[in-house]
């Protein structure tokens, strides 16, 4: 009788375990949690950009019924160190950010003064009272303005406002210059928007005089690494602090770096002997929760007769804002380091600069520096091919790699995650895939049809390689009960990205037991010895296979453990449907509830090194980054009588090598194209001349809502990666990574007939996109 | 974000409204719908040092329908206004309108007259009043007095209406027959306020434009009244040229003077606005003709 | 000494009684003072939608209420619809079709979405696309969001025959 196969878990469509408790308002989020006699900490914001402060008044605030006490950086300026940055390099200015304003403010919404009080309306209605005076300093805002000669200087010690400059070459950029039949210049610029999660920033930590231990709940990406800062920076051994990431509503990078609140509020704890509880509202978060994206960038291209693309060199600006944060150059590096993409472009050079001026910190959003740099060389390619009179799929397909030149060492590094090494992938085969699924060899007749109708229609490409899955490494451990039911704790902290289901999958796959008897544990630092956070695509890839690997461990002993008790040779034992069996006579099995009990402290240990229960740890520690790749092709209208643009259809061909759920994978690229949606049509965080922010509520900051995204067509290859047990690669980012180019390449080839040049990435609002309509017309 | 202290008062009459009014006038803010107001608390934009919440008042949540006119109470939700087919066959303008405004969330509280109480600039409902020469009836512990569209949207957030009065009813004249009303505006996203609106009203006489009404919204701070080009529609059979001519006429009317904001720039809007009234006319007179056609 | 007034409320079949500070928004009180934390904060601007309960069974925002405005009413929250075990039609079709993902404005468009389907049995596209116009969602991108939106119009439909 054939025995049926069990059907795998992994790449299916498992429908998510998360989310019965979400749908029915059983999350628990940072705000939610209610401590006895808990405080609420307000923080008051500096009005203006770039300031000394004179003098902070408590008086009024002190007088209020509610108060408890107002806190500014006199008073802790001994208790705490400067916040951290972790991706600075040796010669970097080390210009960082204080848990309160030392002085002199640097943008509006640093953080002043910081005011405890009974409950959050009092804390506001306090924190409103708290007088400032400041002595207004001359304000910088822009990278042109922050690098000029004589430009005001944010850090006087550093006498510059350049904090960072890096450095990559590779091969023989000058010769190839030399040797070129075209060189194209351009200057490409980014604008600031960023990752505006849908729930704001909040810490609750309170302090166990007992055991002198702090226990800080946070709305986190990175709980073991938030340990790390806030002992560091409250000069504290890391066993005294417990970090907890509750439910996490959103992140994109947000929240995946170090803020003041974060050691605030534990140190007010602390000090009071109360738990302290902050919670950002949305006007806060707009203004000082990092921002991202904005650069310039200077690029140079040497390209032959043919249309193939020698050498790149390219200077490049990055505008970090007030301060090197948590993740501050790598956003420079990651463009830096990827910008050629899946070219060959055997010539490179990048000189990239960190710059500082008054607006909010920038650090990292979804995708980092790499929607940028699929901007630029997407766009440069467009460009190129369009002056030379080449199909742009065909320029394209020319100078990209194929699968037989990898891997291929860039010659390029991005800084924490190491060497740029495309370990697999087949570019080409995306982009024809793309090509079909858009119509791309039927869109030109359709496009001239359209124009003798009045209609600008357009068709954008944008192909990227992008680094994922970094380590340094993601730990799990695997436990199993009396029960046979199984426990994994990991260093992963998901915000959304159903990791918990993923992680269940591997896991339920290596036993061959149900999806429900697993139980995956995560964010809570006591709980979990180590871990990194969920950030830059890595958790599924690197922790999923720490979890299967330690899954795998775990089997192991529980084989050991049959073979005893059954007395047979391990040799003469399979795995299969959760138990061992002996090969030939399944009755003759041991399942891992039998294992686990016989291998718990109950029972005699079975041999000197096998330990007390049926448990296995592991690491998985990459050997280097896997790069996922993809290709988005984007069909637009443009309305020229009011510049809407219209997105008709938008496909996305991606590899992210392994795949074990595809629905959740999808439901990422889902929300990374929506987001560079956003950001290339809707999202800005301009500043007025003053440095005042003016993009401060909902009204102002422009998120895409239900109508602004159109269904996307999602095709994919499964490329997998040999630096991975599974061939997992990380998915998560993608989806932003490749919207703002292939947008606005269509964008470009939509108004194409009028000669526009685009040369930057938005907002293409409506307002933006009339004024480039009229400056091409006579008159205009 | 949390909003300020004040103190709170629910009367259970108009007449207990006014008082309140009378005594605390500058200081104090009527509280109907809440979905402009609040967003202004929370901020602390707006501080109230009392609020009078009307919700309470019998009477102020009746529509009355009298030949020729209708009447809306203060508290009458702008989703109950949008929901009334009876409404919609005698005003049909104000109900083409209301699809604009916000979402249903927003609907199921705000009302029509604090609407046009709050007079934001970029706010649909003032247009239509103004539009159809709407009269408001402003109540105080003095009596009350009826305002016309005409004088009542006077700035940014402000009307004719004193610190101590309550509007308490807006009338509108109902539609003749073979009229079409449509109402068209120009967003960065559904339901967000207006760039650009233009509420239109044809009433056709024999394949001919026998009224034409037409204002616009977010081109100045307050609604602006197209007469120019009502003028130029009046006793025209509508054709896609004449509609072209009058849209082009829009950005002669007088008084334009569009905000210039993040969202769009003065010359965008002034752009836009020919392309909108373009939409709004056309669909008016298809609407228009189709009643006269019977169809 | 603060102004308190009485406030009398049921809340998903629940009375409660409280004095309440004028100022408490109706969004705070179901969180902090009932501890009913399901109903989330995401602007206070009445833009985002995750503070949406239903009040009188209609759709509203919970952020531009004040809590003694609903002296006397009836008010639903995520908290009384559906339970993990047994999720309501919206909830099914939202986890069927992968709809959420962090998790935050979720509660938000289930209230919304039940509150459109319970007071119109057959909305329109323009209708469900209307109510949904009024939540943000930054993770999902809206798409599965639209499918799970369809799937739970006709499944009420066809709960209806």
């Amino acid at each position: 009788m054939a025995v049926q196969a069990r059907p795998k878990y992994v790449g299916g469509a498992v429908k998510r375990r998360e989310d019965p408790r979400l749908l029915s308002g059983r999350g628990r989020y940072v705000a939610d949690i209610q401590l006895p006699r808990m405080l609420h900490l307000a923080i008051v914001r500096s009005p203006m950009a770039h300031a000394t402060i004179s003098e902070i008044d408590a008086t009024e605030a002190l007088a209020e019924a509610g108060t408890v006490a107002v806190v500014t950086f006199k008073e802790i300026r001994d208790a705490v160190h400067p916040l951290p940055s972790i991706d600075l390099f040796p010669d970097s200015k080390p210009a960082l950010h204080t848990a309160l304003a030392d002085g002199k403010v640097r943008y509006v919404g640093e953080p002043v003064a910081a005011v405890l009080a009974t409950d959050a309306y009092a804390a506001e209605d306090a924190a409103e009272l708290v007088g400032l005076d400041l002595e207004p300093l001359p304000v910088v805002l822009s990278i042109d303005d922050a690098v000029a000669a004589g430009a005001p200087v944010l850090y006087e010690e550093f006498g510059t406002n350049v904090a960072n400059t890096i450095r990559q070459e590779t091969g023989d950029v000058a010769a190839a210059f030399s040797a070129a039949a075209h060189v194209f210049e351009e200057t490409f610029t980014i604008h600031r928007y960023g990752p505006v999660p849908m729930e704001t920033r909040g810490v609750v930590a309170e302090f166990n005089a007992t055991t002198g231990r702090l226990k800080v709940y946070s709305s986190t990406q990175f709980p073991h690494l938030l340990r790390a800062f806030i002992a560091g920076t409250l000069s504290l051994p890391e066993s005294k602090v417990q970090v907890i990431a509750p439910d996490v509503g959103g992140g994109f990078g947000a929240k995946c770096e170090f803020y003041p609140e974060e050691v605030l509020a534990p140190l007010l704890a602390m000090r009071t002997g109360r738990p302290v509880r902050w919670v950002e509202d949305r006007r806060e978060h707009l203004i000082s929760t990092t921002q991202a994206r904005e650069q310039k960038h200077k690029i140079k291209a040497a390209v032959d007769a043919d249309g193939t693309i020698t050498a790149v060199d390219v200077e490049s600006w990055t505008n970090n804002g007030s301060c090197m944060f948590t993740l501050a150059t790598t956003p420079a590096s990651i463009f830096s380091a990827m910008l050629r993409g899946p070219y060959r472009i055997p010539n490179y050079r990048s000189v990239s600069h960190s710059v500082l001026s008054n607006k909010t910190p920038l650090a990292v959003y979804r995708g980092a520096g790499h929607p940028q740099a699929a901007f630029v060389m997407e766009r440069t390619v467009d460009i190129i091919a369009g002056r030379l009179g080449i199909d742009r799929a065909e320029l394209r397909r020319r100078n990209m790699l194929t699968s037989d030149e990898l891997p291929s060492d860039r010659g390029t590094e991005i800084v924490l995650a190491g060497k740029v090494n495309y370990d697999s992938g087949d570019y080409p085969r995306c982009l024809s895939m793309a090509l079909d699924l858009i119509g791309y060899e039927a869109f030109p007749a359709r496009q001239r049809e359209a124009l003798r109708a009045g209609r600008y229609l357009g068709l954008g490409l944008c192909c990227f390689v992008e680094e994922t899955a970094i380590g340094p490494f993601e730990s799990a451990i695997v436990r199993v009960d009396g029960q046979g039911k199984v426990t994994v704790l990991t260093g992963c902290s998901p915000h959304g990205q159903g990791h918990v289901t993923a992680l269940s999958q591997l896991v339920a796959d290596e036993f061959e037991i149900p999806l429900g008897d697993i139980t995956v544990l995560y964010g809570d630092t006591d709980l979990i010895p180590d871990g990194f956070g969920t950030f830059a695509s890595r958790s599924a890839a690197i922790g999923g296979a720490a979890a299967r690997k330690a899954a795998a461990k775990v089997k192991a002993r529980a084989m050991q453990v049959a073979s005893h008790l059954l007395e047979v040779d391990p040799a003469d034992l399979e795995w299969a449907d959760g138990e061992a069996r002996v090969k030939g006579d399944p009755s003759a099995s041991v399942s891992l509830a039998a294992a686990a009990q016989a291998a718990t402290a109950m029972s005699a240990p079975l041999s000197e090194d096998f330990g007390f229960h049926l448990t296995g740890e592991d690491r998985f520690q990459p050997a280097g980054i896997a790069f996922s790749n993809a290709v988005h092709a984007v069909i637009t209208e443009v309305d020229i009588r009011t510049g809407k643009v219209d997105i008709q259809k938008y496909v996305v061909v991606h590899d992210c090598g392994t795949v074990v759920n595809p629905i959740i994978v999808e439901g990422q690229v889902h929300g990374g194209v929506a987001q560079g949606i956003g950001g290339t049509l809707l999202e800005e965080f301009p500043y007025a001349p003053d440095g005042q922010p003016l993009a401060t509520t909902f009204m102002d900051y422009l998120l895409p809502t239900v109508d602004d995204i159109p269904d996307i067509v999602i095709d994919h290859l499964e490329t997998p990666t040999p630096l991975n047990p599974y061939g997992m690669k990380g998915a998560g980012e993608g989806g932003a990574v490749g919207a703002p180019g292939c947008i606005v390449n269509a964008i470009a080839d939509a108004l194409g007939p009028l000669g526009v040049h685009l040369t930057d990435d938005g907002p293409y609002s409506p307002a933006k996109v009339l004024g480039l309509v009229r400056r091409t017309q006579p008159g205009g | 974000m949390k909003p300020p202290r004040f103190d709170y008062f629910a009367p259970a009459s108009a007449q207990e409204a006014v008082s309140l009014l009378a005594e605390h006038s500058d200081e104090a803010r009527v509280l109907a719908g809440g979905q402009s107001l609040v967003p202004l608390m929370n901020m602390r934009l707006a501080r109230p040092s009392v609020l009078v919440d009307i919700n309470r008042i019998p009477g102020f949540g009746l529509v009355g329908l009298d030949d020729g006119q209708v009447t809306l109470g203060a508290t009458v939700r702008q989703g109950a206004a949008l929901a009334d087919s009876e409404l919609a066959r005698r005003v049909p303008l104000m109900t083409a309108a209301l699809r604009h405004v916000g979402h249903p969330q927003n609907r199921a509280r705000g009302t029509v007259v604090g609407s046009l109480a709050h007079h934001d600039p970029a706010a649909e409902l003032p247009a239509v009043a103004l539009a159809l020469d709407a009269e408001v009836t402003a109540a105080s512990a003095r009596g009350t007095r009826p305002i016309p569209a005409g004088e009542f949207f006077v700035a940014y957030y402000t009307t004719a209406l004193e610190p101590d009065e309550l509007a308490t009813h807006v009338r509108f004249p109902v539609a003749a027959p073979n009229t079409g009303a449509a109402f068209e505006e120009f967003c960065r996203r559904t339901g967000d306020f207006a760039l650009v609106g233009v509420a239109a009203q044809l009433t056709v006489d024999d394949g001919h434009v026998r009224d034409a009404r037409l204002a616009f919204v977010a081109m100045a701070d307050h609604p602006i009244r197209a007469r120019k080009t009502e003028a130029a529609l009046t006793g025209k059979a509508i054709t896609p040229q004449t509609v072209t001519e009058a849209a082009r006429l829009t950005v002669e009317e007088d008084g334009l003077e569009p905000a210039d904001d993040i969202h769009a720039p003065a010359d965008f809007r002034l752009s836009v606005l020919p392309v909108i009234a373009e939409r709004a006319i056309s669909l008016a007179w298809s609407r228009a003709t189709a009643q006269e056609d019977g169809r | 000494m603060a102004e308190v007034h009485k406030l009398s409320i049921t809340v998903n079949g629940e009375k409660f009684e409280h004095w309440v500070p004028a100022r408490l928004l109706l969004s705070d009180f179901l969180r902090d003072t009932i501890g009913l934390t399901g109903t989330h904060l995401g602007c206070e601007q009445g833009v985002c939608g995750s503070c949406t309960v239903l009040l009188g069974g209609e759709a509203i925002r919970s952020c531009l209420m004040f809590a003694v405005q609903a002296d006397g009413a009836e008010v639903t929250t995520i908290e009384g619809l559906g339970e993990p075990s047994q999720p309501n039609a919206v909830q099914r079709a939202m986890h069927d079709a992968h709809a959420l993902q962090c998790g935050f404005c979720t509660a938000g468009i289930v209230v919304g979405l039940t509150g459109l389907l319970q007071n119109c049995a057959h909305p329109s596209s323009e209708e469900v696309l209307d109510t949904l116009g009024g939540h943000l969602c930054r993770c999902t991108g809206y798409v599965n969001i639209r499918k799970a939106a369809a799937a739970a119009v006709a499944s009420y439909a066809a709960e209806e025959e």
